[in-house]
C-alpha cells in the first residue's frame, strides 16, 4: 500500500509527495466524483497551491482503485456525458482515517520544531 | 446493458474505458474553458495542454488496468461479494426491527420445514444400519389391494422359497416378546423368531460370534440357538466376548449365545428396535406343528430379496401363481391365495402408504407455511424498499447498474434467510429432540424398545440450504427487482398521491395470497383438531375403564395349543375368584390392536362382483370376554363349557356380520365357513366395536372360543371393581401363573385405557404437530394480513387526508376503505375457501367422525381472519383521519 503511494509520488514541483492519494481520498469523501471533478476540488481547495499536472491524477486514481481503496462506476455527469464516477470503499475510508491521523501528527511535529524558541 | 455484463461479470474493455474516461476529461475541460470565453480551438489546446503527456498517461493506465483484469478480476468478484455482505449487514443492522422480525418470522418457516423434514427422513428415507441393498429388499403380502393381512402361512412360504426364481432368497420371521433369565423374574425382551436365512437375506455381517446356520436351524431341525442385538450385548453383558458360547434360558429354556448382530441394527424395521432373535420352532418344533403346517393359517411375514433382473411386479406375478398352484392342488381349482411383493422400506408394509400420506400432509402444511413466511417478508421488504427508494435512486443515478443493485438487494435477502435457516436449524433440532423424546406409555409388545432417530444429517442440511435458497428468491426477488426498477423510484417521488401506485397490484396479489394460503393451512389445521377432539370421545364399543390387562406368550416356552388352552382356562378360572375381580377373560389381542383375517364363505351370499369370498376378521376370547369388556350381547348365546375343542366349531358374531346376512331373522343357528374348513354354527350376536385402531369402518367380525381356537399368546383381562388395588391382583395372578408353570413369566401389566394410548398416539402426535403449526400460522397469517393490508390503506393516508379536507365525514372515509380495502383480503378468503374445500377431501382418511367441509372450523376460520381483515383496514384509515390534513399533505 505505502509502495504504491510512493511510486505514484507526483513527479513535479511543489506536490509533496504521497499528498496527492491523501488529496484524492479526501475529495471523495462527501461522496462519488468523476475524475474531472477531482481535480478541480483539489485545485479549489489548494487555492492552486498545490498544482497538479491533471492528468497525473489518472494513473493515481487507477491505482487506488487496484488496490481496492476506490471502486468505481460509470454514469452520467451532470452535462450529460459518460464519465468514470469513483467512490470511497471502506478500505478507502479507513485509509483516509489513517493518513489524516499521520498528517495532523507529523505537522504538529514539524511547526512545533518550526517554533521551538529555545535550543 | 451494463448492469448485466457487470451482474454477469462479461469481460470488460478497459483499455477502452480508459481512453473514453481521459477523453471525457478533455472535453468537460474544453468545455469549461470555451464557458470561460476561448474559442473551441485554443480550449482544447490549452485542455490539452494542463493534462500533460496524455500518450504517456494513457499508457500508465492501460498497464494499471491491465494488471487489474488478470489477477484483480477474481479478486474483484468475492471482494465485490464481501462488499454486498458488508453492506447488507449494515443495511440490517440499520433496521434491526425490521431484521429481527424478518428473521424470526422465515426461521419459524424454514424451522417447521426442516423439522418436519428430519422426521421423514429419519422414518422414511435414511437407510436402516447393518442392511446390504436395502433397495432390493422386498416384503410378501397376503390380501388383495387395501386389505391386507402382513402374513403367508408357512406352507406357503416354503413352496415359495423352493420354487421361486425372481427372488433369491425369502426369510420368515414373527415377532415375539422374549424372556432372557435364570433364577428370580426374567427380563423381557421384544424379539424376532426367524428362519435360519434371516440374516444371510437381510445380508448381515455379524459384530461377533456368527449367525444361524441355515441349513442347522431350518424347521423343523432348529438349534437351541439366540443371538442378541450389538446394543442388548452392550446393556446386559457389557460387550463381554466371553459371554459368547454361554447358555441362556429362553423362556425358561436353555439355547446358546452364538452371535451378536451388526452394530446399530435393531431389525429392518424403523423405530422398533429387536433385541433378540431365536431360531423359528425353538425349543421344541414338534410343539409348532399345529401353527406351522396349515396353509391357510397366515402366522408368518415374510422377507425376502430379488433376484437380478427381478422387479417387485415380475415378482409379484411369479409368487402369485407359485401361491395359487400350491392352494388349489390342497383345496381345488377354485381356489386362490392373493400375494403380493411390494419394496421392503423401514416403515413396516401395512403402515407404510398411511404414513407416507400423513408426511406428504404434513410437509404441504408447512410448505404453505413456508408460503406465508415468504409472502409476509416479501412485503416488508416490498415496504422498506418504499422507504429506501431514496437510497436506491440516488445510487441508480450514480450511475450503479440495476444488475449490481439487485445483487445487492438478493445478498441481503440471503443474508436474512441464512440466518433465520441457522435460527431454524436449531428450532428443527430442538423439536426433532422433543419428538425423539415421545414415547407411548405402553407399547403393544411387552419389551419393545422404541428409537426415534431424527437428528439432523447431510440430507436434512442439503434440503435447508436448498429451501433456504428457494426462499431467498421466493421473498427477495421480486421486491428486489421492483425496488430498482426505474420507474418505480419516478413514481415513487409521488408515492402514495393516489390509490394506484405501481405496487398497488402486486401488494393486491400479495393480501390475497396471504389470505388464501392462511385459510387453507388454517382449515386443515383446524380440522385434524376437530378429528382428534372427537376421537377422544369416539365410541369404541367396549368400555375399557377398569379393565386391566396382563399379557402371557406360551409359544415360546413349546406348549401346543390345545395345552396353552388348558393353562389359559385354568388361569382364567382362579384370576375370576381373586378380590376385588369382577370378571376374567383371555384373549388373543387387547381391543384395537387388530385380529386375525380369513376369507369367509356364507352360504347363498356373494359379492356385488360376483365373488363368493368375503373377508372375516376374528380373534379368539373365552367366555367372559363380552361381560368384562361390557360388549353388549344381543342375542343368543356366549360361549359356554360344552363348546370344546371336540365339539362343533361355533361363534359369536358382530351385529354387521348379522345384519348384512341374515337381515331381519335370528342369526343364531346360521353358519358360514372359513376357507375349505367345516362349517361354523352361529351361536350369538354382539354389537360392533372398533378392532383395527380407531378409524378402519367396522368389519365382518367373529368372536371364536379359545378352546376350539387355541393361541399360545394372549392377554388377560380383569375387570375390577372401582378403586380396586391392582398391586395385590396382579401378585395373586403371577403367583397362579407360577402355580400353573413356573417358566411361564407374565409379560407385561398395565390398565387397558393406558395401553390403548398407542392407538391415539399417531392422532396425538398428529395433533401436536398440527396444533403448532396451525398456530404458527395462525401468527404469521394475522401479522401478514394484517401487515400488507395496513400497509396499502396508509399508503392513502394523503388521500384520506384530501377526502377529510374537503369535508367527507369519517364514517363516508371509513365506508370507502372498508370497502376497497377489503376486496383483496375478500377474494384471496374465496380464493382459499375453494382451495381448502377441494384439498381437505385427501384428509379424509385421517379425520375420524369429522366432514372435510366441518362447517364449524370453515366458519371460524373465516370469521376469525375475516376479523383480522377489517382491523388491519380500519385502524390505519383511523389513524389518517385524525391526523390533521394539511400535515398530511405537507408531508409528501
Amino acid at each position: 500500500m505505502h509502495g504504491t503511494a510512493d511510486a505514484m509520488t507526483a513527479k513535479r514541483e511543489n506536490i509533496i509527495p504521497g499528498t496527492l492519494n491523501v488529496l484524492i481520498l479526501k475529495a471523495l469523501s462527501w461522496g462519488p466524483l468523476h475524475g474531472y471533478a477531482i481535480s478541480k476540488w483539489i485545485r479549489r481547495t489548494t487555492e492552486e497551491e498545490l498544482r497538479v499536472e491533471e492528468g497525473v491524477l489518472y494513473p493515481a486514481l487507477h491505482r487506488l482503485e487496484r488496490d481496492r481503496l476506490l471502486e468505481s462506476e460509470w454514469g452520467i455527469n451532470d452535462t450529460g456525458r459518460r464519465a468514470k464516477f469513483y467512490s470511497l470503499t471502506d478500505r478507502g475510508r479507513r485509509m483516509l482515517d489513517a493518513e489524516v491521523a499521520r498528517w495532523k501528527r507529523s505537522s504538529e511535529a514539524v511547526s512545533r520544531v518550526v517554533n521551538a524558541r529555545e535550543a | 446493458m451494463p448492469g448485466f455484463r457487470r451482474l454477469f461479470r462479461l469481460p470488460r474493455d478497459r483499455r477502452r474505458e480508459v481512453d473514453v474516461e481521459l477523453r471525457s476529461h478533455l472535453e468537460m475541460k474544453a468545455a469549461e474553458l470555451q464557458g470561460a470565453g476561448l474559442g473551441p480551438d485554443a480550449a482544447e489546446r490549452e485542455a490539452h495542454r494542463s493534462f500533460g503527456d496524455v500518450d504517456s498517461i494513457r499508457r500508465q493506465c492501460h498497464g494499471i488496468q491491465a494488471e487489474l483484469s488478470t489477477a484483480g478480476r477474481r479478486i474483484a468478484f468475492f471482494d465485490a461479494l464481501a462488499q454486498d455482505i458488508r453492506f447488507a449487514l449494515r443495511g440490517l443492522r440499520k433496521s434491526p426491527g425490521f431484521s429481527a422480525l424478518a428473521i424470526v418470522t422465515l426461521a419459524l418457516g424454514i424451522g417447521a420445514n426442516a423439522a418436519i423434514f428430519s422426521v421423514v427422513n429419519g422414518l422414511m428415507l435414511r437407510p436402516l444400519p447393518g442392511i446390504a441393498a436395502p433397495h432390493r429388499l422386498v416384503d410378501i403380502i397376503q390380501g388383495r389391494e387395501r386389505d391386507d393381512f402382513v402374513s403367508v402361512s408357512y406352507p406357503i412360504f416354503e413352496h415359495l422359497r423352493n420354487n421361486s426364481e425372481t427372488l433369491s432368497d425369502i426369510a420368515a420371521f414373527d415377532v415375539a416378546s422374549i424372556a432372557i433369565g435364570g433364577e428370580g423374574v426374567p427380563d423381557v425382551y421384544f424379539g424376532l423368531q426367524v428362519t435360519g436365512n434371516y440374516f444371510s437375506v437381510i445380508g448381515a455381517v455379524p459384530e461377533a460370534g456368527r449367525f444361524f446356520a441355515p441349513e442347522e436351524s431350518w424347521y423343523p431341525r432348529v438349534e437351541d440357538a439366540v443371538v442378541i442385538s450389538d446394543d442388548l450385548w452392550e446393556r446386559r453383558y457389557g460387550r463381554d466376548h466371553d459371554v459368547l458360547g454361554k447358555t441362556l434360558l429362553i423362556n425358561g429354556y436353555p439355547a446358546t449365545l452364538i452371535g451378536v448382530a451388526p452394530r446399530g441394527f435393531g431389525g429392518h424395521v424403523a423405530a422398533a428396535k429387536i433385541d433378540v432373535y431365536v431360531p423359528l420352532g425353538l425349543p421344541a418344533p414338534e410343539l409348532h406343528r399345529d401353527n406351522l403346517q396349515r396353509p391357510r393359517d397366515s402366522v408368518l411375514e415374510v422377507l425376502g430379496r430379488l433376484a437380478d433382473g427381478a422387479t417387485a411386479a415380475s415378482a409379484t406375478a411369479e409368487v402369485q401363481a407359485l401361491a395359487n398352484g400350491f392352494i388349489r392342488a390342497e383345496e381345488g381349482p377354485e381356489a386362490s391365495y392373493p400375494l403380493r411383493v411390494v419394496l421392503n422400506g423401514a416403515i413396516p408394509g401395512p403402515v407404510r402408504d398411511g404414513a407416507a400420506a400423513f408426511f406428504l400432509i404434513l410437509t404441504v402444511v408447512v410448505g404453505l407455511l413456508l408460503v406465508i413466511t415468504c409472502v409476509n417478508v416479501a412485503n416488508m421488504l416490498l415496504a422498506k424498499a418504499t422507504q429506501r427508494s431514496r437510497e436506491v435512486a440516488v445510487r441508480l443515478s450514480m450511475g450503479a447498474s440495476r444488475g449490481r443493485l439487485v445483487r445487492q438487494l438478493l445478498t441481503e435477502s440471503l443474508l436474512l434467510a441464512s440466518l433465520a435457516a441457522a435460527a431454524g436449524g436449531l428450532l428443527a433440532v430442538w423439536i426433532s429432540r422433543l419428538l425423539m423424546a415421545l414415547q407411548p406409555p405402553v407399547l403393544p409388545f411387552p419389551g419393545m424398545r422404541l428409537e426415534l432417530d431424527f437428528s439432523p444429517d447431510a440430507r436434512v442440511l442439503a434440503y435447508v440450504v436448498t429451501v433456504t435458497g428457494i426462499t431467498t428468491l421466493a421473498f427477495g426477488l421480486v421486491p428486489a427487482l421492483r425496488a430498482t426498477r426505474p420507474d418505480l423510484v419516478a413514481a415513487l417521488k409521488d408515492a402514495g398521491a393516489g390509490g394506484v401506485s405501481p405496487g398497488s397490484r402486486l401488494r393486491s396479489v400479495l393480501v390475497a395470497g396471504q389470505m388464501a394460503t392462511t385459510i387453507v393451512l388454517l382449515i386443515g389445521a383446524g380440522l385434524f383438531l376437530q378429528a382428534i377432539r372427537s376421537a377422544q370421545t369416539i365410541d369404541t364399543g367396549f368400555d375399557a375403564a377398569n379393565v386391566h390387562v396382563g399379557t402371557f406368550d406360551l409359544g415360546l416356552n413349546g406348549y401346543s395349543q390345545a395345552a396353552a388352552s388348558r393353562f389359559f382356562d385354568d388361569l382364567v378360572e382362579r384370576a375370576a375368584l381373586l378380590d376385588g375381580v369382577e370378571a376374567a377373560s383371555v384373549a388373543g389381542k387387547m381391543p384395537l390392536a387388530g385380529a386375525s383375517g380369513s376369507p369367509m364363505y356364507v352360504d347363498g351370499h356373494v359379492r356385488p362382483d360376483g365373488g363368493e369370498e368375503f373377508s372375516l376378521h376374528y380373534q379368539s376370547v373365552s367366555a367372559d370376554y363380552f361381560r368384562a369388556l361390557r360388549i353388549p350381547l344381543h342375542s343368543g348365546r356366549t360361549f359356554a363349557d360344552r363348546d370344546d375343542a371336540g365339539a362343533p366349531t361355533v361363534a359369536i358374531v358382530n351385529q354387521t356380520l348379522a345384519e348384512r346376512f341374515w337381515p331381519g331373522e335370528p342369526a343364531a343357528g346360521k353358519s358360514f365357513s372359513l376357507g375349505q374348513g367345516q362349517p361354523v354354527e352361529v351361536i350369538g350376536v354382539v354389537a360392533d366395536a372398533r378392532y383395527h385402531g380407531l378409524v378402519e369402518p367396522t368389519p365382518y367380525f367373529a368372536y371364536f372360543s379359545h378352546r376350539q381356537r387355541p393361541h399360545n399368546d394372549m392377554v388377560l383381562h380383569l375387570r375390577v371393581e372401582p378403586e380396586a388395588a391392582m398391586a395385590p391382583i396382579w401378585e395373586g395372578v403371577v403367583s397362579i401363573a407360577g402355580d400353573l408353570d413356573p417358566a411361564v413369566p407374565m409379560l407385561a401389566a398395565a390398565p387397558l385405557t393406558e395401553a390403548l394410548e398407542i392407538f391415539s398416539f399417531p392422532q396425538r402426535l398428529a395433533a401436536w404437530i398440527t396444533g403448532v403449526i396451525g398456530l404458527f400460522g395462525l401468527i404469521l397469517g394475522a401479522i401478514g394480513t394484517y401487515g400488507v393490508t395496513a400497509y396499502s390503506v396508509s399508503r392513502r393516508s394523503r388521500e384520506i387526508g384530501v377526502r377529510i379536507a374537503l369535508g367527507a365525514c369519517l364514517t363516508d372515509v371509513r365506508g370507502m376503505m372498508l370497502r376497497q380495502g377489503l376486496r383483496a383480503p375478500a377474494a384471496g378468503m374465496l380464493i382459499g375457501l375453494g382451495l381448502a374445500a377441494g384439498l381437505t377431501r385427501f384428509l379424509g382418511a385421517f379425520l375420524v367422525d369429522v366432514s372435510p367441509l366441518d362447517a364449524t372450523t370453515f366458519a371460524t376460520v373465516v370469521l376469525l381472519l375475516g376479523a383480522v381483515a377489517v382491523i388491519a383496514t380500519l385502524a390505519p384509515a383511523r389513524r389518517a383521519a385524525r391526523v390533521d390534513p394539511v400535515v398530511t399533505l405537507r408531508s409528501e
